[in-house]
């Protein structure tokens, strides 16, 4: 890939400077997707972290999850190692 | 470049513009840092990534599609003009990156992405501590590539159709930015409820607190600081006017004159104001007197570029009286849990800035006759016209024209969509998540060596919680 420009001779008739002109649409397409796909994935991520703390808090009990602002945090690995 | 001139003209704007966004940056600082203030421990590193986040998506979907809907929709919907061309504004144009032809558009767009940034980040405090971050990014880009930028083609865009027909003025985003976000901010608030132990058995409204209050103070005054950098961008540098030769140094938005000189007293008495006033209102509340201050702004911003000095300052002063006394109300009477008032100090200071400015500058010219693509008409379509054509500033157009921002833009699209997500189960975190705290299990303590401690609230907070 190349910006096709090798001469500042007549810059009046320089437009674009970059690589790949003529295939914005391509690139377009391409940032479309990643932006939808972006959406899907940390919502799908969002949603496993939810169910995994409803699972934990369900083992070790809402009173001891709700000690997290007394210092005593309900993280997963923690609580296995209190609970082993 | 033709000549010197017009080189320096160039680089003047295209600066100007430039600094205006690194300046506006610093809202975002200020609205990160704020939230992070106000929410509790347990919830701020989910606050500060929720809000964080908006940035890239925005900025994303307004590259793809929010410019494009600035210059593409500033017509009547469905009744006249139809899709106006704007070729430059797809994201697919030579013009949407480095290009030896242009010069300006790159620093415009900027400008005009930050205020989508803040258009998103008002609506972000407003539903902290119980909202899915994946719920509120689908927010962000619905307010802050789509409604905000519509309603700007609307009303912003010289050639819109409620400046052209409505006279509707607005000229630092009163209705724009600020109302629009208020009522979306209160469309998600309405469906997603309030925090657990908001409101008592008895209807009692129970304060939360922040849980760092020099983080909200230190956020409010970014937010000032950056909103310099927001009237800066809302003018124009530089413009022949009447195409003359004869060169203004500043106009407004819609291309008529006003004076950088001139907003600048206009925004540091409005301030003034609306900090004073908070602080009577609300007894010194510093949480009020600080938002007091930005809800001034907000409440004069639509008629900064003309009011005098004295009366930008009762405006800000009364506007912010309203909100105070409107966001208590509204708050008891339907139980909207708006965490950091942001639609109080957005929307209802907002809604009153566009509603104020319309009595205050009855009579005055909205902008010149011309169609959605800038191009001149010969006659005005305004409803109200000046002596000299010209579509007229009124107060029923900026009436009409504040129930577009903040119900039609504002709370009926987000309304619709909080539904809907609501429906799917996306919206609200599950109880237990919101009542342990949102970064308890994947993120952990944001203050892991600080002594225990147990507020008033949150022993409250633990009788709801059920094994």
């Amino acid at each position: 890939m190349s910006t096709g420009l090798n001469s500042f001779d007549n810059p009046q008739d320089i437009g674009a400077l970059y690589p790949g002109e003529g295939i914005e649409w391509l690139m377009v397409i391409v940032l479309f997707a990643l932006w939808l796909l972006w959406h899907l994935f940390q919502i799908s991520a969002e949603e496993k972290e939810y169910r995994e703390a409803l699972k934990l808090y369900e083992q070790v009990g809402m009173k001891r999850a709700m000690h997290h602002s007394t210092g005593e945090v309900a993280r997963e690995d923690e609580v296995h190692i209190g609970d082993a | 470049m033709g000549d010197g001139l017009s080189a320096l003209t160039t680089v003047f704007t295209e600066t100007y513009y430039w600094i205006t966004v690194v300046m506006m940056f610093l809202i975002h600082a200020g609205f990160c840092t704020y939230e992070v203030g106000a929410s509790r421990r347990k919830n701020v590193l989910h606050t500060l990534m929720k809000n964080t986040m908006l940035i890239p998506l925005v900025t994303v979907t307004f590259y793809l599609f929010g410019w494009w809907i600035y210059f593409a929709l500033p017509n009547v919907p469905f009744a006249s003009g139809g899709f106006s061309d704007a070729p430059w504004a797809v994201p697919w144009a030579a013009e949407m990156g480095p290009n030896m032809q242009d010069h300006i558009f790159g620093v415009f767009w900027a400008a005009f992405l930050l205020f989508s940034w803040t258009s998103a980040s008002i609506v972000s405090g407003a539903v902290i501590e119980r909202i899915k971050t994946g719920a509120f990014l689908v927010f962000a880009v619905l307010i802050g590539s789509v409604t905000w930028i519509l309603d700007a083609a609307w009303g912003w865009h010289p050639g819109g159709w409620m400046v052209q027909i409505l006279g509707y003025h607005d000229a630092y985003a009163s209705g724009v930015v600020h109302a629009i976000a208020g009522g979306s901010a209160l469309a998600i608030v309405w469906v997603l409820g309030p925090r657990i132990g908001k409101f008592g058995p008895n209807g009692e409204v129970r304060t939360i607190k922040p849980h760092n209050p020099w983080l909200v103070t230190v956020g409010l005054f970014l937010i000032f600081t950056g909103f310099w950098g927001f009237y800066a961008a809302c003018n124009v540098p530089i413009l022949d006017f009447s195409g003359d030769g004869t060169l203004f140094t500043a106009t407004n938005i819609y291309l008529m004159p006003t004076t950088l000189s001139g907003i600048t007293l206009n925004f540091l008495l409005s301030f003034s104001g609306g900090l004073m006033a908070a602080y009577l209102v609300s007894r010194g509340n510093p949480f009020w007197t600080y938002s007091g201050g930005l809800g001034g702004i907000i409440a004069a911003s639509a008629g900064n570029d003309l009011y005098h000095p004295i009366q930008a300052f009762v405006i800000g002063g009364v506007g912010v009286v309203f909100m105070y006394i409107v966001h208590h109300w509204v708050e008891k009477r339907f139980k909207v849990d708006d965490a950091v008032g942001a639609i109080a100090v957005h929307g209802y200071a907002g809604f009153f800035g566009v509603v104020a400015a319309g009595f205050m500058l009855w009579g005055y010219p909205a902008g010149d006759p011309m169609y959605g693509d800038y191009s001149a008409r010969e006659t005005s379509i305004g409803m109200f016209d000046t002596d000299g054509g010209k579509p007229m500033i009124n107060p029923l157009g900026n009436f009409i024209g504040a129930i577009i921002m903040f119900w039609v833009l504002g709370f009926i699209p987000c309304y619709i969509v909080a539904r809907i997500l609501k429906a799917f189960n996306m919206l609200r975190v599950p109880e237990k998540v919101e009542l342990a705290g949102l970064d308890t299990h994947d993120l952990g303590d944001a203050y892991p060596y600080h002594a225990p401690q147990e507020t008033e609230f949150e022993s409250i907070e633990r009788t709801y919680a059920k094994d």
